[in-house]
């Protein structure tokens, strides 16, 4: 439903751009945007402010924010648009800080929608956002429908079942307590939510996060400079996507291309190479830049120039590298000749104290060792952490996990939550028709119900199981 | 003015036409009350009580905007008791056992009272329309009573068909004719025009019945009025008295369903599901080995008793036997049988939010006619039937609650939305009755707080008098002092107000007890209503969070003319239903069941556009 009162907020992410876009509309966008950004933006009129998104508390990116002043907007209302070098992690904690804090997700075609009623957009425009309203609304019962037939509607429908058995021995108390009814006693109705709240608990921990399927991992290509990073990089993407020289810091910039493994796909990126000590403020700049993409890599290949005479300054730089998982690379290798690489590569690895692979961007060698020593690392790392122990292809073929929840779901559900904790909470006060209203919030959060078909829904089951009516 | 013209004419003196005339009225209409007969005004054809859960907010609500209900109630009343003590005060609520009679003359007497008001003893047959406006109101003694606006609450009178085992006889109820001309004028007026059923249970010689076998149950020590206006209830309260059904009644009941009209299939209509008759009772609860029963006073020379919880259609000789298998019944001598009643009602689909039918400019409906059931129900409609009666005279806007502010704006809005009596709908085709349950601000649709919802609703449009409104001012200007009080005092660095919102503070009860709010003196409501005021405080924001974006929904309009069918991209489910319902409002539309917020968006979308081309005509022609 069009709702023109309150702020919606979405995340976008360009195609095959690093870069995140956090959106934000309506009238509490500046409120919103105080949240999360760093330093705190006035009430001013428009305004483009470089800072820092704050992510889960304390980490700092870099971003940029705009902020367009209704009307001057795309929306017509209050807009904010913060533009953030980023990944996955950093959109599911921005959005979930946001709707955490009273924002909505936007539905479908909402921001159009709005520039359409705030008189921005014409009426040609408008006609096309009926049509994406219409088309995501079609697109919208089909995911439902698989959906349905999923686990989580499994899941959330008995968790419905027993609220509404709750709710309808409370509401019956409150309407008919006049009436000839043996009614539940609030202990036993205490009892009952308390086994739905870990019910709720459990879901949160056995469930993935949808937009961890959806939105793509990362593979960050790092090392020295001149360590064959790049051509590594198109090497893997069979195209060229970067600028390559022999010339030192050939790359300055993140750039990304998407990459199709045999299992997953992910985003593959290379930067500029990694030195101590910066000599100007544009290596300054791009030194950081890499960092923070690196930091935001799920997995990082470390790319060692096997062929030089000494590796003290990969050695160091590898401190930079944060990442959970590194893949040492041994590049150029063609330089070498059979017997002389076999030394090389067993000091190299002795040096390292890691395994590295082996690979030739121009020969090919390697590359379909590297692409599925990726692939595996990535999958291993998308599985839930219970599952870390087993191995990979099977875990990800069992759909034990398999309950993907999206930001809105795990919202939903970690609302319910506090709504039915908050109703136990009422019911031992025998405070019952305060309960009520929360066990009503959570039944509509989960099920996405309105108001009065629960009314109806809980007349229903008053009359079916108890005789009232003097 | 000739004797025969009148601004509004309301048909029927049940409790949704007494209210409509005396609202109407006291508005400065000229207005005819139309009744079968006198000594029918105000009665209470099934049960002698007033109020209960949900109704009992209803009955002050009226009362709150200037009705009688309440009013007659007190003056009326044999037994008070506050409904839910041991709950919250949202579902809290007064019920009284009422002298029917009491009630009646006290009802007749304030109409005669008011200004403006004629009560005119006649059959009404016609109603005569103009130009799609109503003329005037045609009745039996052949005179036609002209007006511009006519209120029909009619209630069971309708095409009522009463029942009694094989048994069927024309009426609207015990002793008095149906309204059968009515009915077919108004299908002439072009109203879809359909069938419910309701029942009422025999009445007892209350002389006959050994009251040592009954368990008694008494009214509240200190009884609560039901108006605003009543300083204190000084009635004795009399008692009434309880027994059950046994296994030799279900035995006798379930032998004889092939007598009972509910079973036979002579009776098609259905009844409600909140209201069973005892043969529904004992064939859906089977398991069930007694139901209860209520033997309550009429009036309070205790010469009848209403037999509460046994309605039922059976034979006669069937609800003989039933009354002497009944414990402290075996004696007991039925007066009036217990009867099942048929009747017309109108879709109520069919109207507007100010209780206008949509065909008919000026024609109001109110009470059963449109569905409902219960006494406060029917004065809930019939008081803002009547005020929008006055007002369309007025040239006034329309007085349209929301549901934020009353139980009978949910239950108006429910009427418009729900589809009662609409083929494709599916629901269960009942009567109307409200539980507290169908409103989502039930924690501010309470009892203690009618007058603060609607008594300057009631007053800026003349049915609140000036003494009411004194008395309302001073309340209102008492809690603001109290509050401030609170507010502004602070002991251990938490203010009174602070600590009193805090659960399970002991404030709450000792307040009375504090030297300055004694000092100042205040009415007990003034200190309850502060009392709930800060308990509810910090729950209203969550309240709103579980009806976000209804009310900005609810103030978009709907034209009264659009056609659903040229809304490209609206589904055809959507268009089926909107169609049907027509409502005024996106806010309405969105509240019928089956409509996708996304239809939403799409109608609001084809609006804009509706009214930009409008306005460019306009524009033109100008």
């Amino acid at each position: 439903m069009y709702r023109p009162d309150d702020t919606i907020v979405a995340v976008s992410t360009p195609a095959s751009e690093k870069r995140v876009i956090v959106r934000i509309s309506g009238p509490d966008t500046v409120k919103g945007v105080r949240q999360i950004f760093e330093p705190p933006v006035g009430s001013g009129p428009s305004s483009v402010t470089s800072g820092q998104i704050v992510v889960a508390g304390n980490l700092k990116l870099d971003a940029t924010l705009y902020l367009f002043k209704s009307p001057h907007s795309y929306t017509g209302e209050d807009l904010a648009e913060i533009h953030v070098f980023s990944n996955r992690a950093v959109t599911n904690s921005v959005l979930t800080s946001l709707l955490n804090r009273g924002l909505r997700a936007a539905e479908p075609g909402e921001f159009t929608a709005r520039a359409y009623f705030n008189n921005k957009i014409d009426l040609a425009q408008a006609e096309a956002v009926n049509e994406i309203i219409t088309a995501s609304n079609r697109f919208q019962l089909n995911a439902a429908e698989n959906l349905l037939t999923g686990r989580l509607a499994e899941t959330t429908k008995r968790i419905c079942d027993a609220i509404m058995d709750c709710l309808t021995t409370l509401e019956a108390g409150l309407d008919f307590s006049s009436e000839d009814i043996e009614f539940t006693s609030g202990a036993e109705t205490v009892g009952k939510l308390t086994a739905i709240t870990s019910d709720l608990h459990n879901l949160l921990a056995s469930s993935i996060r949808c937009e961890s399927l959806i939105e793509l991992p990362a593979v960050g290509i790092a090392g020295a400079p001149n360590a064959g990073k790049s051509t590594l990089g198109n090497a893997l993407l069979g195209r060229e996507r970067s600028i390559v020289s022999p010339q030192r810091k050939t790359t300055r910039d993140v750039l990304t291309a998407e990459l199709t493994l045999s299992h997953c796909r992910c985003v593959l990126f290379d930067c500029a190479g990694l030195i101590l000590q910066a000599e100007t403020i544009l290596d300054e700049l791009a030194q950081q830049a890499a960092v923070q993409a690196l930091h935001n890599a799920s997995v990082v290949l470390f790319c060692v120039d096997i062929a030089r005479p000494d590796w003290s300054e990969d050695l160091s730089v590898l401190e930079l590298i944060e990442a959970k998982d590194v893949i040492p690379v041994a590049t150029k290798t063609d330089l070498l000749l059979d017997k002389g690489l076999n030394e090389r590569l067993i000091r190299l690895n002795k040096s390292f104290g890691a395994d590295f692979l082996v690979v030739s961007a121009h020969t090919g060698l390697g590359l379909d060792r590297l692409k599925s020593a990726i692939d595996n690392t990535i999958i291993a790392a998308t599985m839930p952490a219970a599952d870390k122990q087993r191995d990979t292809r099977y875990a990800i073929r069992n759909t034990r996990y398999e309950i993907a929840l999206t930001a809105r779901h795990t919202q939903a559900v970690t609302e319910a939550t506090d709504d039915i904790t908050q109703a136990v909470n009422e019911l031992k006060a025998g405070n019952d028709e305060i309960a009520a209203m929360h066990l009503r919030t959570a039944y509509q959060g989960l099920i996405g119900l309105q108001q009065h078909t629960i009314d109806e829904k809980i007349l229903e089951r008053i009359f079916s199981r108890f005789c009232v009516g003097k | 003015m000739k004797a025969n013209e009148f601004d509004c004419v309301v048909i029927g003196a049940g409790h949704a036409g007494i209210e409509a005339a005396h609202a109407a009225a006291k508005m400065g209409a000229k207005t005819a009350l139309v009744t079968i007969a006198k000594d029918g005004i105000a009665a209470m054809s099934c049960n002698p009580a007033i109020g209960g859960l949900a109704k009992g907010q209803i009955a002050r609500e009226v009362d709150a905007l200037g009705g009688l209900m309440g009013l007659a109630t007190d003056a009326a009343g044999l037994q008070f008791r506050m409904l839910n003590r041991s709950k919250g005060p949202a579902v809290q609520a007064p019920r009284a056992q009422a002298d029917k009679y009491r009630y009646q003359r006290y009802m007749i007497e304030a109409l005669e009272r008011t200004e403006n008001l004629t009560i005119i003893e006649a059959l009404a047959g016609d109603i005569i329309v103009e130009a799609g406006k109503v003329r005037a109101v045609r009745c039996k003694n052949g005179r036609d009573y002209a007006a511009e606006a006519v209120v029909v609450a009619t209630g069971t009178f309708l095409r009522g068909l009463m029942h009694i085992g094989a048994e069927q006889f024309e009426g609207g109820r015990r002793g008095e004719p149906a309204a059968n001309e009515l009915s077919a004028s108004l299908e002439r007026l072009g109203l879809v025009v359909k069938r419910l059923k309701t029942g009422t249970p025999p009445r007892l010689d209350a002389s006959t019945i050994d009251y040592e076998k009954l368990e008694a149950q008494h009214g509240d020590a200190e009884p609560v009025p039901f108006s605003f206006m009543t300083e204190r209830i000084e009635t004795e309260q009399i008692p009434c008295w309880i027994t059950y059904t046994n296994d030799k009644i279900h035995r006798l009941l379930r032998d004889n369903l092939d007598r009972a009209p509910l079973y036979t299939g002579q009776i098609q209509s259905t009844g409600p599901r909140y209201c069973p008759s005892i043969e529904t009772k004992i064939v859906r609860f089977a398991d069930r080995s007694r139901h209860q029963v209520f033997l309550e006073p009429e009036e309070e020379e205790r010469k009848v008793i209403y037999c509460n919880g046994v309605s039922t259609s059976l034979p006669a000789d069937v609800q003989d036997q039933m009354i002497r298998l009944l414990p402290g019944c075996e004696r007991a001598k039925i007066l009036h049988y217990g009867y099942a009643i048929e009747y017309d009602y109108c879709p109520p689909v069919q109207l507007k939010s100010n209780l206008e039918t949509k065909k008919i400019s000026g024609l109001f409906l109110a009470g059963q006619i449109n569905g409902t059931s219960g006494y406060e129900e029917a004065a809930g409609q019939g008081i803002m039937a009547g005020m929008n009666a006055a007002r369309k005279i007025q040239g006034a806007e329309p007085i349209v609650l929301g549901r934020d502010q009353a139980y009978i704006a949910v239950m108006i809005d429910d009427l418009l939305t729900r589809g009662l009596g609409v083929e494709p709908m599916g629901i269960t085709d009942e009567p109307y009755r409200m539980f507290t349950s169908r409103a989502e601000y039930r924690l501010s649709l309470r009892a203690d707080n009618a007058d603060r919802r609607l008594t300057q609703i009631g007053r800026s449009v003349g049915v609140v008098d000036g003494a009411r409104w004194a008395k309302y001012e001073k309340k209102l200007c008492d809690i603001e002092k109290l509050k401030n009080y609170l507010t502004g005092t602070r002991i251990a660095g938490r203010s009174l107000w602070e600590q009193l919102r805090r659960p399970k503070n002991t404030l709450a009860e000792t307040m009375s007890d504090n030297a300055d709010v004694k000092k100042m003196s205040f009415d007990k409501t003034v200190l309850e209503a502060v009392v709930i005021d800060a308990k509810y405080e910090g729950y209203l924001a969550k309240q709103q969070r579980l009806v976000a974006g209804l009310k900005a929904l609810d103030r978009k309009g709907i034209p009264a003319d659009l056609d659903y069918d040229k809304i490209c991209h609206l589904r055809v489910e959507a268009k089926e239903k909107l169609s049907v319902f027509r409502l005024e409002t996106l806010g309405q539309a969105s509240r019928i069941s089956g409509i996708t917020p996304a239809d939403i968006t799409v109608i609001q979308i084809h609006l804009k556009k509706y009214y930009h081309h409008r306005t460019d005509k306009a524009q033109a022609n100008g």
